[in-house]
């Protein structure tokens, strides 16, 4: 399934676009969407622990499943305030 | 209520909404931007936000300071886009029955927001240089 993932910080610096679409097996996991994003953009793997992922607005947990259609944002540590 | 603006954020109308004949106390937070990271000069920010995420989570932390203190009511701003040294990144206004209830909750609320508001920002020196920020 195609899958949009949103890109934000330095992430999105790196990668050079707003946002990514990613050919993802159904049934899967956070961890697949960082094994393709590593392999599309390499750089990524440098700092991919500090790396979070969202699914519609809620942060992902490692035994969620990745709903086809929904919106994904690679979250980077946050900085507001 | 919590909003995400890219213009200058009117603390006083902010701070307004939360007043209440039941309330006792509003307490309120104002961040504004540091001119100094340790010894280096900072020309400004710039700060960025998955805005619908955001919203959906700082309404949930909303809920969850509310069940935790017994306030009455609390709304908060965020800016986002250019922000210069001096100029305020954020406010949050709770408003209580009892002070340390209000003070408290503020606490809260704005250690909380830092932590899981997915807001981004990067800093601009005046040397030039720049770099993205974590709060961790």
């Amino acid at each position: 399934m195609k899958i949009k993932v949103l890109l934000f910080a330095h992430t999105k610096e790196i990668v050079g676009e707003e946002a990514v679409t990613l050919d993802l097996d159904k049934g899967g996991k956070e961890k697949d969407v960082f094994e393709k994003l590593e392999s599309l953009y390499p750089e990524i793997s440098n700092f991919k622990d500090s790396l979070k992922l969202a699914m519609n607005g809620r942060y992902m947990t490692d035994n969620d499943t990745i709903i086809e259609g929904a919106e994904l944002a690679v979250i980077p540590p946050v900085s507001g305030g | 209520m919590f909003k995400i603006v890219d213009k200058k954020i009117d603390c006083e109308s902010l701070i307004d909404k939360v007043y209440s004949t039941k309330a006792g106390a509003v307490s309120s937070f104002i961040g504004t931007v540091r001119g100094f990271t340790g010894d280096k000069q900072v020309k400004y920010l710039v700060y960025e936000a998955y805005r619908s995420m955001a919203l959906k989570q700082v309404e949930k932390l909303w809920e969850e300071v509310k069940e935790k203190f017994d306030i009455e009511k609390i709304a908060g701003a965020h800016r986002v886009g250019k922000v210069n040294v001096g100029e305020v990144s954020v406010v949050i206004a709770v408003s209580a029955a009892h002070r340390h209830a209000a003070i408290q909750a503020c606490r809260h609320a704005i250690d909380n927001l830092k932590k899981i508001a997915p807001i981004w920002k990067k800093e601009f020196m005046k040397d030039g240089k720049s770099c993205w920020i974590s709060n961790n």
